[in-house]
């Protein structure tokens, strides 16, 4: 059976989209650099839903999974599953790098070895891998440079610095001056794009830019996900049976 | 004019002179009709719609021609207990190999692999994951340690998972290994329950052969329903053989089924429907016509003074669409899907020209004039304007011969004939036979006639409120454009078909039970090699189920080169050692397993939710052999399957024990002895080691190429949209693919293109002749308006009376079009000829036109009621919306517009 962790910090990933203000002259790695600064928060709560279609516009037929995820610095995330209601109250718990599985169905609680960074989840969690979502600081794993100057956005080139990657090629679109990630296009080592990820709906949130809709297009396939913010409050107080392997699933 | 009328009078004088050889000729033309239209075939196959240039075709009929195993018929045994299925598909595999009129077809009969074949060649189809599994389960010593090893499989599963996605491939794995738990699971229960009486001996050795082989047949998910394939060694278009093989088959289905009661036996596939779909052809292509002309009969026997001319109209007017078969049968010799709804359609356009005629003969003969010179007089009245109408209709249906759609060439050839033939049986036939048989007596008729002259009163107000009617239609019209926007196009061919035959009811069937569709795309492979890369790359496909071809029985050389490797890894293992003397400590720890197994099954099958949504097959069986699991909480009760063995185990605890222990003991001695039998294999597998019936379904006559079957998920040919996408991946991966789905893509693709241009091309022959009547632009265009605003509403009607639009209804546009011109044609023509004075016009025209139109819909009508296929209804309904709309603009607004003067000044 397919690995269940996908569900990992999805919130890190959306967060990408929310950086502060930029000087144009400043490098593709400070830009970089400064938008992931912003994403980072003491805790945070976002509630979310996940739809993944087999082909563009194929709402009919499209899976839907809502999830509420609570996240505590930059490693600990704990997630729980609202919908479909087969799986209701499923929970994943992350600390670093172990999972724990909550099970509402039997009540049992399994930990999982951590996953291969570059393996793809497709088909288990849309068509995000795990380095779209979970992959860590994109400034740790790409080699940037600028690709044409800022205008109403930058566009920047990032070179994997892991040769593991499944992407050795990443190339965003930034807006400028609101320093906001709309567009990531992932590359194999030769070719043309194969994977599209998309942001919008940015609204201010407690003083963030936050991309509220990511899309998720493989263009091989057809195959899309989309993930769309319900709500999203940082720094909120969180019970401490959350990050407790013992209690998670209370 | 006067010329004209000259010669319609010496028409008239050749028919009063030839009036009894007339009759002669035309039964024995009757006869030779009827002698040619039996030569017909029916022609149902989307290839055979299609033109051969479509390299859809073309591939179809290379497989077709060249792969004895490409027309594939799936059988299915529905019931509750799973062992009565499979003895009952036992019978059926027995008896339709034994009958000579069915088994001399089969190529092969696909019920699962041989047991031989699986111990010599079994592991090296697994993985080296699933070697590791399999030779794991058979070397444990007793149950015990075998739940152990499949809870710890199913742990590891859950814990390391697979990093693509889940193909439909896997996931029929996952379901059919449920299955054999379950199947494990009962074996183990009736064996523990000493209640029952079963032995355990015999239920180790079987449960070890569950474990191993599976099940022969596919089950369904739910366990109710059971599928097996048989290969036919026909091409799918060979009709004769075909309804042959069919009509062999159902009697043989019947009498299995009789001697298994509770069980329900069904068949589909492309040469089930094909042979269901000529039946109901022949249902079509006589039940609507015969409907239709009883409907005629009471209306013209309440029209017309007398039933002696309505019986002698009706008559001619059958003899004339049975002479257009015999010609037809001479010169297409085949009718496919759109043609068979001819007869229908001819009864309501080829009575227009003996309406026309009995009119006039009966007015005449009401003046007082004797038979021979009412037929002359009727001639010169009317004889010129009947043949121009005919002219008129036939020329825009013979347009439609050129076009590059076989099928629409057809229609428009058999169309322009009957059309022809039916004009010339009204013009001579019947005349002829009114002379020879006169009505005796003059008594007046005992029935009320029907009073049509509501008709010019409603002419006569909206020609008084012309501009409320005017308004109004342009609301109408507006809204009706707008509902238009909301057509729905069908894809899905089997939507089409007769809802109620036995080979789509069991096509639905399997698509709901097993999520599969059993109608599916074939593609060829040159080489092995290419077999495999192309099925590797289906399979990832979400929208395919699975992919059968020669690549699951033959992995490549460096897979067997690793599976080799691990099966000689197992065969060196050392088997754990067998205990004796079990207690009741060896009884609970069983128990414990099967509780384990439980908790394991329902998180596998959680997880694959995430992944393959909620009504995957993993799901649909956990809840059905467990129960209904909603996070957590339950829904509907299941079989509890796990409960129930572990409740049998612990149920007698003195006996228990002992019981286990011989139970181990078999169990042991059956898994052992297979273990070694599979692991004995020493060299790769190559295709001269695949048992005949299956290469002989998957290669083909020469041996070089390989057959690719794919089975498309149901999901994927859920809707219009799913169905297109399905096709479009297909596509992408195999550009060659054919079979069912992209050959019904190409069919409604090339129909809904032609059927435009052929509407097109039949509105410029109409306003070409329009054009050439009126020698007016205005006067043309008037004649138009009626037709042009009953199409657009016939199109916002569509989706308000429910009908989804296919190709082929698209294909029916041209009709109405053709037919529904003539009705404003009728009254501007009047217009003209009475000097423009309206009121004459409502006058004299109204209750031609509303016969006429009325006699078309009835024709139409008659397919909407009674058409088996629901393509054919829905044509019904389809030409019955564009004729009625056509005739209600014709009275409503024509009227209007000329009250306007938008005609002119009267």
């Amino acid at each position: 059976m397919k690995r269940a962790h996908w569900i990992l910090p999805f919130s890190a990933a959306l967060l990408l989209g929310s950086v502060p203000a930029l000087r144009a002259e400043e490098d593709a790695a400070a830009i970089i650099r400064r938008a992931e600064s912003w994403q980072r928060a003491a805790t945070s709560r976002i509630e979310m839903t996940m739809s993944i279609s087999a082909r563009p516009g194929d709402a009919k037929n499209a899976r839907v999974i809502s999830i509420v995820s609570y996240s505590r610095g930059d490693d600990d995330t704990h997630m729980e599953i609202l919908e479909p209601k087969s799986i209701k109250g499923l929970r994943v718990l992350t600390l670093g790098g172990d999972t724990w599985i909550y099970f509402p169905s039997t009540g049992r609680v399994r930990r999982i070895p951590g996953g291969s960074r570059q393996e793809s989840v497709q088909g288990v969690g849309g068509d995000f891998s795990y380095e779209d979502i979970g992959g860590g600081s994109l400034t740790d794993r790409y080699a940037f440079r600028l690709l044409s100057p800022a205008g109403d956005s930058w566009r920047i080139e990032g070179r994997s610095l892991q040769p593991e990657s499944a992407y050795p090629r990443i190339a965003l679109t930034v807006s400028n001056p609101d320093c906001v990630i709309t567009r990531i296009e992932y590359f194999r080592t030769q070719g043309a794009a194969f994977k599209t990820l998309s942001l919008g709906g940015v609204k201010d949130l407690d003083g963030r830019k936050i991309a509220t809709l990511m899309v998720m297009e493989n263009l091989e396939t057809g195959s899309r996900t989309e993930v769309r913010l319900v709500s999203v409050r940082y720094d909120v107080p969180l019970e401490e049976r959350y990050f407790n392997p013992a209690r998670f699933g209370k | 004019m006067i010329g004209s009328r000259k010669i319609m009078s010496a028409v008239g004088e050749f028919v009063v002179r030839f009036h009894r050889l007339i009759p002669l000729a035309g039964a024995v033309l009757f006869g030779l009709s009827l002698w040619s239209a039996s030569g017909i075939a029916v022609k149902t196959q989307m290839k055979d719609m299609l033109s051969m240039d479509d390299p859809k075709v073309r591939s179809y009929q290379d497989i077709m021609d060249n792969f004895p195993g490409g027309n594939v018929l799936t059988l299915t045994v529905s019931g509750a207990d799973r062992t009565a299925m499979a003895r009952c598909a036992d019978e059926i595999v027995a008896a339709v190999n034994r009958s000579d009129k069915t088994g001399g077809h089969i190529v092969a009969v696909e019920t699962g692999m041989d047991r031989a074949f699986l111990d010599r060649w079994g592991l090296l189809l697994l993985d080296e994951a699933g070697i590791e599994d399999m030779g794991r389960m058979l070397a444990q010593p007793g149950i015990g340690p075998l739940f152990d090893a499949l809870n710890g499989s199913l742990e590891r599963g859950i814990e390391e998972g697979g990093a693509d996605g889940i193909s439909g491939r896997e996931e029929r794995e996952a379901a059919a290994l449920l299955d054999r738990v379950e199947a494990a699971l009962s074996l183990l229960g009736s064996a523990m329950d000493s209640g029952k009486g079963t032995d355990p001996r015999t239920a180790g050795r079987d449960l070890a052969r569950t474990l191993a082989y599976g099940d022969r047949y596919s089950f369904s998910p739910d366990g109710d329903m059971l599928m097996f394939r048989v290969r036919l060694g026909f091409p799918v278009e060979d009709i004769g053989k075909t309804m042959d093989f069919m009509h062999a088959l159902k009697p043989i289905l019947q009498e299995v089924g009789a001697r298994h009661a509770g069980l329900e036996l069904g068949y589909t596939g492309d040469a089930a429907v094909n042979a269901d779909e000529q039946d109901a052809m022949r249902f079509d292509m006589l039940i609507p016509t015969l409907l239709a002309l009883g409907i005629l009969l009471v209306l013209f026997v309440f029209s017309f003074r007398g039933l002696h001319s309505v019986l002698v109209m009706l008559g001619t007017l059958v003899a004339g669409i049975v002479y257009n078969y015999g010609i037809v049968g001479i010169v297409i010799g085949e009718i496919n899907m759109i043609t068979t709804i001819m007869a229908a359609l001819l009864v309501g356009m080829g009575i227009d020209y003996g309406i026309q005629f009995t009119t006039g003969y009966t007015a005449c003969r009401e003046e007082g004039m004797d038979p021979a010179r009412a037929v002359v007089r009727t001639y010169e009245m009317s004889g010129m304007g009947t043949l121009l109408a005919a002219l008129a209709t036939g020329s825009s249906f013979f347009v439609l011969a050129f076009s590059r759609t076989k099928m629409i060439a057809q229609f428009g050839l058999f169309a322009g004939l009957g059309i022809l033939c039916c004009y010339l049986a009204m013009s001579f036939l019947l005349p002829a036979l009114l002379l020879w048989f006169p009505r005796v007596g003059k008594s007046a008729p005992r029935l009320p006639r029907l009073d049509f002259s509501f008709l010019s009163a409603v002419g006569r107000a909206c020609a008084r409120h012309w501009r409320i009617v005017l308004a109004a239609a342009a609301v109408l019209t507006a809204l009706l454009g707008l509902s238009a926007s909301r057509i729905a196009l069908e894809y899905d061919f089997t939507a089409m078909e007769p809802q109620h035959v036995t080979s789509i009811r069991t096509y639905k069937d399997i698509l709901s039970k097993f999520g599969v569709s059993p109608l599916s795309a074939l593609v060829a492979a040159d080489t092995l090699e290419e077999a495999r890369a192309l099925a590797g790359s289906l399979e990832k496909e979400p929208a395919v189920a699975y992919v059968d071809s020669v690549a699951s029985w033959i992995p490549s050389e460096p897979e067997q080169g690793k599976r080799l490797e691990a099966v000689r890894s197992l065969r060196s293992r050392k088997l754990p050692a067998a205990r004796t003397g079990y207690g009741n400590v060896d009884v609970e720890a069983l128990a414990a397993q099967i509780e384990r197994l439980e908790a394991n099954v329902i998180e596998t099958a959680d997880l694959s939710v995430v992944g393959l949504g909620e009504d995957n097959l993993i799901v649909r069986k956990r809840d059905l052999m467990i129960r209904e699991i909603r996070g957590a909480e339950t829904g509907r009760p299941g079989r509890e399957a796990f409960r129930a063995a572990a409740a049998a185990v612990r149920s007698g605890p003195a006996a228990a024990a002992p019981r286990l222990e011989e139970l181990d003991a078999a169990f042991r001695g059956e898994a052992r002895t297979i273990l070694a039998a599979m692991t004995a294999v020493e060299r790769p597998i190559a295709p001269e080691d695949l048992p005949e019936p299956m290469t002989a379904g998957m290669r083909d006559r020469e041996g070089r190429r390989w057959l690719l079957t794919i089975s498309p998920a149901g999901s994927a040919v859920a809707d219009a949209a799913s169905i297109r996408a399905f096709n479009d991946r297909l596509q992408k991966v195999c550009p060659e693919a054919t079979g069912f789905v992209p050959l019904s893509i190409a069919m409604m693709d090339e129909l809904l293109s032609e059927a435009w241009k052929a509407s097109l091309a039949i509105l410029a022959v109409i306003l070409l002749s329009m054009g050439l009547g009126f020698r007016s632009v205005r006067y043309s265009l008037l004649a138009v308006v009626p037709l042009a605003l009953g199409v657009v509403w016939m199109f916002g009607l569509i989706p308000i009376a429910g009908v989804e639009l296919s190709g082929f209804t698209v294909a029916m546009v041209p009709i109405v079009i053709g037919i529904g011109v003539a009705y404003g044609t009728y009254m501007v023509q009047r217009y003209l000829a009475e000097s423009r004075d309206l009121e004459a016009v409502l006058r004299t025209t109204g209750t031609a036109v509303f016969l006429s139109a009325v006699t078309t819909m009835v024709g139409f009508g008659s397919l909407a009621l009674v058409g088996s296929f629901r393509m054919i209804a829905s044509f019904g309904i389809v030409l019955f919306l564009g004729i009625t709309a056509a005739f209600t603009a014709t009275i409503t607004v024509l009227p209007a517009l000329l009250a306007a003067r938008i005609g002119g000044k009267s």
